[in-house]
């Protein structure tokens, strides 16, 4: 039966979907990565993002403009990564345009996914084209010219026609997804939520793709660190599909809210929770898993369980109270205070020894969303807070959160890397008491800084010249594969030989785990006896780079 | 013979050569190295330049103690049994006791030579800051100048006084307590060099620069803005330098590129000052207001 009109109830529901969906495809998105090392994360940002959302919206009431309203607002909070904030920003268009709006048809809907658009457009200062950007613009625009007398299903049919079409032609726009063989991870990231709200509307189930990929991430991210004096931190991320039995409950009338609310009163988190038939889909994240497994028993029987402990994954989402256990008592109101994105304890620790009011774990957060900068910006308790988000990927998310938030002047310094965010932090400096001074001299501070990276290759691929093998070290500059070496000292001392080195007298190496200090004082040897620089080290800690190099 | 005798203290880091060039005595501090008390001489005849900073940079702490009052009984005794008054240029009341202490038996030693002149003047200074203004007293002491005249000296020069340091690390300023710095200057700061002035008496850390010869440039920089009240052809810049004589040759060049000083005296800092701001650790010393460059 072909649908003429979308209500609130429908909308919640198809995007629901359109969340499972992109989390059932969340790893083949953190894969499209345009180098071959380990750091990708745009399907997992894309989902939490979208989950943010799913969590709060009202299901069930028919007002699709009020549905929208908490949808944006949930995104807007949950976003992170720059495919996050383009993608709440996209919803936040969405939100504008069913305003006033009970249920939408396909003119509404087309002005709707319009202004989603415009408004994703409007977040990013300088958009780029062959990036979820095109492809959002394109597909909504081959959509347009579906008639206003077709049914829904052809408009969206149409309209993920053109996604994929527009999605394989992102590397054509962008070398660098050229160069690496790969399609734009967050127009992947978007087409896997159209995929799935478009699925939900004509009515398709989407059980038989469920959890298998999730569950070999989890096992493969396994690395040992869950051991018998460890505390368990984040819950179970618990994803089950129950079959409602008609001996247990009534299977067509059960309420699915009944359910969410009993999660919620359990403390449930990341609720996600839908019927489709009569059939359960739920995705929560726990500690007590087996109270979940004992309610669904008296209703139904599981088709498929899948429980995993977060604490192994890394993925565990919004856990709550996270930042409890970092704040400290509130104190009085400051003039000026630092909110400082990091990753490894060594550098967690450098950055508060440096000054940082408030260290917000990139790695535990997997990106911080705009809400944990808000937790963030409320336990500093500044009249300005200047934020390093030391992530070309996360600087969005942070201007996001400074938007949303009114109590105080947020100052967000564009550090791309975590050596810059160094490099600034070690020059901190509130005397002047001169926001703008300050401002100046954080910036100063960014800008006199080379960044260098190590890490390792995933995968044999062709690079900026390299004949890259799995398991090489490689050297990065400013996103610039500047050595490829099997040996991590050639490689570190080829990639600080090309970096310019004009006006530089200090080079900081942040060690990772995967480094030990042999290696450092090898490349000391080298610095200090083919150059006039000063070298420092120190243990970073940190996961993905094996040597963050700091040339200021 | 000159009628007033100028005394400093191991402090002040002024070698035998240039207390007999400004015919100065000084009162020994004393250090506490290796559990043994040793006297702060900075005439490097009890230890070598490198055994002390080798000793520090190993890791050894030497523990830094005040003029005793027997030390300046002998020292100030000395002179006024010659028939000379005698005026003692402290290192800063807010570092060290020694001039409360010099002040007492000052008294003491007035009452049991009547008519004599025992004169303490707080340099609020360190190291050859305080240096710099015992010469001064000291040449006034040298042109026949009465102890109140050498007295008017040194505080003339006191409010003239400027010091620019800069340091390897703050760890041994922190460890000592002898450094104002706000948080900032805190925490491992690899490859930043903080910048250090005397202010009212006290070190304060008020810079931070990248990397060593930036921060020594740094010091120039500020030294060449700041330099004034006595015609700087007329002046002596001092540079105290804890075991970098490198560096010090490195600074003097700079020096003498952008200003026409009448000397530039190169002096190596001793053990009372070497303990506390550490190995490494380079100041320059002249007259003017210091304070012009910090736009204060």
């Amino acid at each position: 039966m072909a649908m003429e009109y979308i209500d609130g109830a429908l909308f919640a529901e198809m995007v629901k979907f359109g969340a499972i969906n992109l989390r059932n495809n969340a790893q083949t998105v953190n894969e499209l990565n345009v180098f071959p090392i380990p750091d990708g994360d745009t399907g997992e940002n894309m989902s939490r993002t979208i989950e943010g959302g799913v969590a709060v919206i009202p299901y069930g009431n028919p007002d699709i403009s009020e549905v929208a309203d908490s949808l944006a607002r949930g995104m807007l909070l949950a976003a992170r990564g720059n495919s996050g904030v383009i993608l709440s920003q996209f919803f936040e268009g969405l939100r504008l345009g069913f305003k006033g709006v009970k249920q939408a048809g396909i003119k509404q809907l087309k002005t709707a996914f319009n202004a989603g658009v415009n408004q994703a457009y409007s977040a990013v200062v300088q958009p780029t084209e062959g990036t979820i950007l095109t492809v959002m613009r394109e597909a909504t625009a081959a959509a347009d010219r579906v008639g206003d007398d077709k049914s829904l299903e052809t408009y969206f049919a149409v309209f993920i026609d053109e996604l994929y079409a527009s999605l394989d032609r992102t590397p054509e726009l962008l070398a660098v997804l050229k160069d690496a063989g790969v399609i734009d991870s967050g127009g992947a990231g978007f087409a896997y939520i159209l995929e799935g709200m478009s699925r939900a509307l004509s009515g398709e189930a989407a059980e038989s793709t469920d959890a298998h990929t999730h569950g070999e991430v989890a096992a493969a991210a396994d690395d040992g660190n869950f051991h018998e004096n460890s505390e368990m931190k984040f819950g179970y991320c618990t994803e089950v599909i129950v079959q409602l039995l008609n001996s247990k409950t009534d299977a067509e009338k059960f309420d699915v809210q009944t359910l969410i609310d009993y999660l919620e009163s359990m403390g449930g988190d990341s609720i996600v929770a839908f019927k489709t038939g009569t059939r359960i889909k739920l995705h929560v994240h726990t500690f007590e898993p087996d109270k979940v497994l004992s309610y669904c028993l008296t209703i139904g029987e599981f088709v498929a369980v899948k429980v995993e402990n977060m604490s192994i994954q890394h993925t565990g989402a919004v856990v709550r109270n996270r930042f409890k256990r970092q704040s400290q008592k509130k104190t009085e109101r400051k003039k000026y205070a630092s909110v400082v994105v990091a990753d490894g304890d060594g550098i967690i620790e450098q950055f508060k020894s440096l000054g940082a009011d408030y260290v917000v774990d990139g790695k535990q957060t997997m990106n911080p969303s705009a809400q944990d900068f808000i937790s963030a910006f409320d336990e500093v308790n500044a009249q300005v807070i200047f934020v390093l988000p030391n992530n070309a990927n996360i600087i969005l998310t942070a201007k996001q959160a400074a938007e949303l938030y009114k109590k105080s002047q947020i100052v967000v310094i564009g550090s791309k890397t975590l050596a810059e965010g160094y490099s600034a932090m070690s020059m901190l400096d509130y005397s002047s008491d001169n926001t703008e001074k300050i401002k100046a001299a954080f910036e100063d501070a960014v800008k006199s800084v080379e960044t260098g990276l190590i890490t390792y290759a995933v995968r044999d691929s062709h690079v900026g010249g390299f004949d890259v093998k799995k398991g090489d070290f490689l050297g990065f500059a400013d996103k610039a594969l500047l050595s490829c070496d099997a040996d991590i000292v050639k490689a570190s001392c080829a990639l600080l030989d090309k970096i310019d080195k004009t006006d530089k007298s200090v080079i900081i190496a942040m060690r990772g785990k995967s480094a030990d200090e042999s290696v450092t004082a090898k490349i000391a040897e080298h610095i200090t006896t083919t150059t006039d620089l000063e070298f420092y080290d120190f243990d970073g800690g940190q996961d993905v780079y094996a040597f963050i190099f700091v040339v200021e | 013979m000159n009628k007033v005798k100028v005394i400093t203290d191991s402090c002040s880091d002024l070698g035998k050569e240039l207390r007999e060039r400004y015919d100065m005595d000084y009162a020994l501090m004393s250090v506490v190295w290796d559990g043994k008390e040793v006297p702060a001489s900075t005439d490097w005849d009890l230890f070598s330049v490198r055994v002390l900073y080798d000793d520090l940079r190993g890791g050894k702490r030497i523990i830094t103690q005040q003029v005793s009052s027997a030390e300046f009984e002998r020292v100030f005794s000395k002179y006024l049994d010659q028939g000379m008054d005698v005026v003692y240029v402290a290192l800063s009341s807010k570092m060290s006791g020694s001039f409360n202490a010099g002040q007492a038996v000052a008294k003491q030693l007035m009452e049991k030579y009547p008519g004599r002149r025992v004169i303490c003047i707080d340099s609020l200074n360190s190291c050859l800051g305080e240096g710099l203004i015992a010469i001064e007293a000291a040449k006034a002491a040298l042109s026949g100048a009465s102890a109140a005249d050498v007295a008017a000296a040194a505080e003339k020069a006191v409010k003239l006084a400027m010091q620019f340091c800069t340091v390897e690390s703050l760890e041994y300023f922190k460890r000592a307590g002898r450094v104002k710095a706000t948080a900032a200057f805190f925490g491992n700061l690899f490859g930043i060099k903080p910048i250090i002035i005397n202010r009212s008496g006290e070190l304060e850390a008020v810079k931070k620069i990248k990397g060593r010869k930036n921060s020594l440039d740094e010091c120039v920089d500020m030294l060449v803005k700041s330099v004034g009240g006595v015609p700087v052809e007329e002046q002596t810049v001092f540079i105290a330098n804890a075991d970098c004589d490198n560096d010090a040759e490195y600074l003097a060049e700079a020096i003498k590129a952008r200003l026409n000083p009448k000397e530039i005296i190169i002096n190596p800092i001793g053990p009372t000052v070497g303990a506390t701001a550490g190995p490494g650790a380079v100041s320059l010393c002249a007259l003017g207001n210091q304070f012009a460059t910090l736009g204060e």
